[in-house]
């Protein structure tokens, strides 16, 4: 008995020890794990893959030339193409004065990061958030409505819609920094061996489909060549085509009459799952999860994509072009923006002093002076630009503040122009503004999206597409009885 | 009898003394063992009971609604069936392959030792690098083992990002990467084997064959059901290497249960309670196989 008791005993505790240890190795490194639960388990794991990963993609900042400045810990995630413009843009302000150094970090773990540390109080004192998580992290953000008061920024320089964002409760937390925009980018020289004209680029989806075929028939066997590049898992670049077939929001409504989930009998919807399953069943779409690696290697035509991208493509020797994301009938659809809006935000983890030197940066964004021409890569003259116009023009992101809009640098961006949205436009992708679960809105577009690729019928019609989305209307309703 | 008792007296308190001291000794490690693991499975226990945002903020107890709403939530039971074919086919391969390896290099000679510490290589390297190499290497697009295939004649190569084969490239980098350890424990355990054994093994005619079946493995039985359950929980919780290589995908082919409970933890609003009741759920299958595991192991031991 009292063997058997100790045997118990052993068994509960290593289960105990080793419940926390969400390590693939022998049970010889499990014992040391001191957790006791899955999830924590898996934050630990997390933590180590994060932590390296963070170690990868942050770049040194210079230190700051006044011991005594204000220091301002800066986290987001601007870790692709755009990453190296974002930094230097901060050399040139932590260089260009001596009171405010800010320390950046640009991370891949940017989210885990702010989760682990915002309750904490250990968080950056400034990040870039997108707004779709401002309620998420509302609690640990500062309110800075006396940037108007601290600054030489005005209010009514921003645009209501975007701004609107980043109030609650009547008090501002955020000020628009970009607007996310996703873009069709073309590679040229495909186009042109494939019998395009230097101006036909395809407007509308049915033309996406022709042109993917044609292009994918430039295929040789040492250099596999794909029409249509869009990634199965990527769900902002996915929605981005799905919305321009008029699908409207996976969950539209409002708090006030209610919320509905959206997939089913959505004729534009269903027409948008068909394009896409066609694409990949004919061949003409790689299943494949690193389409910029392809499109950089020019080995892909048409890729949907944000202004990310565009570094990464300078820095390939790709003869490429942006244009509009093409919509079913080849008409604008300006009253849909193509994008989120990304937001400074200052956490409560900043002191009074941190706060004001954050707001003194955010001011120098959006009107002090940019980089020289010769120190970035994409081949714009950016003399006299403010930083906030250098970073949209070069990167091809819409801006929200109307003395960079109105800017003739701006303006005679013809992409940026074409991309602008109408001053009422939709400015959200996923579920209609104010929803608290987008984040499980994205997950869930990102699983309904795979599973059709994978696992939908072939020649899909639209009764497929309803039998098939059934699970995940349920899904969305079930999110939305759970939080109203 | 008088002076019995009189000489046990000393001796009591020379044990008592012993045991206070023993206590002392073994404080450190109780305390921290119930810091770190007593009071946070608890603490975890009340938090799967409440509706909560990752920072612990907005609790609202919902009693064990979280525990049976795991239990309709199909994408927990695609996990759970996952988990469990990943532990099915991972387990029995890799003791199979630290079996086979270390009754070929339990010999201590140069060669074999050289190889040992190739072998332990892998598992040294962090999951991290393990899995961005594979993936590299496996790179539909420009993987290098996906280039030999091509050169062989295969097409349409593209294991990780397919359904079908990407949780089988998952047991074959974890194997990879931890069946070193496997080996040199059971090495140790076959080198452990008193060779009077195998003397007398030979002297009644067994061959090597024979002498593997009845005297090896008998003998490292110990050693063997240690990897077996160590293993089988390591195989339940898998998660570093999925979270590398494939990230649970494509189309949540390679989510695993400590995979899906990082995701609801952490990519969703409000779902800390439910993805710790998840991982309670995880804990108490665990602990059950583990107790299994014990009490059969116990058997065997006695048999």
């Amino acid at each position: 008995m009292k063997k058997r008791l100790v045997v118990l005993l052993t068994a509960a505790m290593a289960a105990c020890a080793v419940a926390g240890c969400g390590s693939s190795s022998s049970g010889s490194s499990g014992s040391t794990s001191s957790t006791t639960a899955g999830t924590a388990a898996a934050t630990e794991a997390a933590a180590e893959t994060e932590t390296e990963a963070a170690a990868e993609s942050t770049t040194e900042n210079a230190e700051p030339s006044n011991p005594n400045a204000t220091k301002v810990v800066f986290w987001n995630s601007w870790t692709g193409g755009d990453g190296d413009t974002l930094q230097a843009l901060v050399d040139k302000f932590n260089t260009s004065q001596s009171d405010v150094y800010i320390d950046m970090t640009r991370t891949t773990s940017f989210a885990d990061m702010l989760q682990t540390n915002m309750p904490t109080g250990e968080a950056a004192d400034l990040i870039l958030l997108n707004s779709n998580d401002f309620t998420k992290y509302s609690s640990y953000l500062l309110p800075i409505d006396d940037i108007w008061d601290n600054t030489s920024l005005k209010k009514e320089d921003f645009s209501d819609t975007y701004l609107n964002l980043c109030y609650n409760n009547d008090q501002l937390y955020g000020i628009p920094f970009q607007i996310s925009t996703y873009m069709l980018y073309y590679n040229k020289d495909l186009l042109e061996q494939a019998g395009y004209g230097e101006d036909e680029i395809p407007t509308t989806f049915d033309e996406w489909t022709e042109a993917a075929e044609k292009i994918t028939a430039l295929s040789t066997a040492d250099k596999p060549i794909y029409g249509s590049g869009l990634f199965y898992c990527y769900n902002g670049q996915n929605q981005a085509a799905i919305q321009r077939f008029g699908t409207d929001y996976i969950i539209t409504g409002d708090e006030e009459n209610g919320f509905k989930a959206n997939l089913l009998d959505n004729e534009a919807f269903a027409n948008a799952m068909i394009w896409m399953k066609n694409l990949y069943d004919n061949g003409d779409n790689p299943k494949e999860k690193d389409i910029d690696s392809m499109m950089a290697a020019g080995q892909i035509g048409l890729e949907i994509n944000g202004g990310w991208l565009k570094g990464t493509l300078d820095a390939s020797d790709i003869n490429y072009g942006i244009a509009k994301v093409p919509t079913v009938t080849g008409d604008d659809q300006d009253d849909w923006a193509l994008g989120d809006v990304n937001c400074f935000y200052i956490t409560s983890s900043a002191s009074d002093e941190e706060k004001a030197a954050a707001e003194k940066f955010i001011e120098w964004w959006m009107t002090g002076e940019g980089l020289e021409a010769s120190d970035v890569t994409q081949q714009v003259d950016y003399s006299g630009m403010t930083p906030n116009t250098e970073w949209s023009v070069s990167m091809c992101y819409l801006n929200a503040y109307t003395p960079t809009v109105e800017s003739a640098d701006y303006q005679g961006n013809q992409v940026l122009v074409d991309l602008t949205p109408s001053d009422s436009a939709q400015v959200q992708m996923f579920a209609a503004p104010g929803t608290l679960f987008w984040s499980d809105v994205a997950t869930c577009q990102a699983d309904y999206v795979q599973d059709w690729v994978f696992n939908g019928p072939t020649n899909p019609t639209y009764d497929d597409v309803q039998s098939f989305f059934e699970p995940y209307q349920e899904d969305l309703e079930s999110y939305i009885s759970e939080y109203y | 009898m008088a002076a019995a008792r009189s000489s046990s007296r000393p001796r009591g308190k020379f044990q008592k003394k012993l045991e206070r001291t023993a206590y002392l000794f073994i404080a450190p490690a109780a305390i921290l063992l119930i810091i770190f693991n007593i009071i946070p499975l608890i603490a975890s226990f009340w938090v799967s009971t409440q509706n909560m945002g990752v920072d612990l903020s907005q609790a609202k107890f919902v009693g064990f609604d979280n525990f049976i709403r795991a239990f309709s939530d199909r994408r927990f039971l695609q996990s759970i069936q996952i988990s469990l074919k990943y532990t099915a086919i991972e387990v029995p391969l890799q003791m199979i392959i630290g079996v086979l390896l270390s009754a070929m290099l339990s010999k201590n000679t140069q060669f074999n030792k050289t190889i040992r510490g190739i072998y332990f290589l892998p598992v040294v390297c962090s999951a991290v690098v393990v899995g961005v190499t594979w993936q590299l290497v496996l790179h539909s697009n420009i993987g290098i083992f996906t280039y030999w295939l091509k050169c062989l004649g295969f097409t349409n190569v593209n294991l990780l990002n397919d359904p079908g084969s990407a949780l089988y490239v998952v047991v074959f980098v974890a194997i990879w990467k931890t069946f070193g350890i496997s080996t040199i424990i059971l090495v140790s355990a076959i080198q452990n084997v008193p060779d009077s054994l195998y003397e007398a093994s030979a002297i009644d005619g067994a061959g090597k064959i024979a002498q593997f079946f009845h005297v090896t493995l008998p003998g490292i039985m110990p050693s063997f059901w240690f990897l077996l359950m160590t293993r089988l929980i390591g195989s339940l919780q898998m998660f570093d290497i999925v979270y590398t290589l494939t990230g649970g995908g494509p189309s949540r082919s390679t989510t695993t249960i400590v995979v899906y409970i990082y995701d609801t933890a952490f990519n969703s609003m409000n779902k800390m309670g439910y993805a710790t009741a998840m991982s309670e759920i995880l804990f108490a299958f665990i602990m059950v196989i583990t107790i299994i595991l014990y009490y059969i192991m116990g058997k065997t031991s006695d048999d």
